[in-house]
């Protein structure tokens, strides 16, 4: 493991991010932007769910959807980056391990939710899978930055 | 800036906390993520409907999320200010700053341009129905805008 993890770290990619004078500044940059665009559509997706906004038709929130998963694909991309720099650190932090659980958990979720909507589920039911995907979502996003803390 | 008021700025009672208090800087920065998340996120709907992108959400029901990106905007106004208190030194003499301020500012006239020259007539629009020209212009300087701000801010720690 640890071999795998120091080959990762010696990568081209690996020694860029870490080693050049703005490999890293730039990854965490586009890693904020993209963290925008994707908790912003889920926050303002599970609000409507739970009931702000109500005048908005929940399914009109797919339109963003597209832009979200392009907020996804900046930060599949730039958090790539930044592991690679620091494999051997971030992979032993429980903070990081927490952080991809709940992003896993909040995919899941959201994915869930979209389908009970679309089946026209329990109003109940679907209210707590979102507060559940919310919390989730959050949850990434605090564990992420407290990454630099661990 | 002005060595007295720096130096009145670092010593509010805030800016001992934010530097005393070996939580209140993580926590102040997650406030600020979530913020500033919050806020794309609502000004996503609105800006992309307006662009086009969005034509399902109702024009005039999505301005219903203007006062969430008002909060949003005033946790970040807030906690960025925190920051500030707890270091004025750091942020008004760095780079990434001084423009993420000027980008903000620019940002709240082209919000003015929008609420006072384009509201009226984006709230009578019909399901699907294309905003104008300048309307457009608008929403799209604001994503630009914001997304640069975000950059900018991430870099302070770089730019120093």
């Amino acid at each position: 493991m640890m071999g795998l993890l120091i080959w990762i770290e010696e990568s081209g990619l690996g020694i860029y991010v870490r080693e050049d004078l703005w490999g890293f500044a730039i990854a965490l940059s586009m890693h904020a932007v993209g963290m925008a665009a994707v908790l912003g559509v889920v926050v303002v997706t599970n609000l409507r769910v739970l009931g702000y906004v109500s005048d908005i038709p929940v399914l009109s929130y797919t339109n963003l959807f597209p832009v979200a998963w392009l907020g996804f694909a900046i930060n599949l991309t730039s958090g790539i980056m930044l592991y690679a720099s620091h494999a051997t650190e971030y992979t032993y932090q429980a903070v990081f391990m927490l952080k991809l659980g709940l992003l896993l958990l909040g995919g899941i979720l959201m994915k869930v939710m979209m389908n009970f909507i679309r089946a026209n589920r329990d109003a109940f039911q679907v209210k707590l899978i979102s507060a559940i995907c919310l919390a989730s979502w959050v949850g990434a996003v605090i564990t992420g930055r407290l990454m630099a803390y661990a | 800036m002005n060595p007295a008021i720096m130096t009145w700025l670092s010593s509010t009672p805030v800016s001992d906390a934010m530097r005393n208090i070996f939580w209140m800087w993580p926590v102040m920065e997650n406030l600020h993520f979530l913020g500033l998340s919050i806020m794309f996120g609502a000004l996503l709907a609105v800006d992309l409907r307006v662009i086009g992108l969005a034509p399902a959400i109702p024009m005039r029901a999505a301005m219903g999320l203007i006062p969430l990106v008002l909060i949003a905007f005033s946790i970040n106004l807030l906690t960025g200010l925190a920051f500030i208190l707890a270091d004025p030194y750091r942020y008004f003499y760095n780079l990434a700053f001084q423009w993420k301020i000027g980008l903000i500012f620019l940002a709240g006239v082209n919000a003015l341009w929008f609420w006072f020259g384009e509201h009226s007539k984006l709230v009578l629009l019909g399901p699907g129905e294309q905003a104008d020209f300048p309307a457009k212009v608008i929403a799209g300087l604001s994503l630009v805008i914001w997304v640069a701000v975000i950059l900018l801010g991430r870099l302070i720690p770089y730019l120093e």
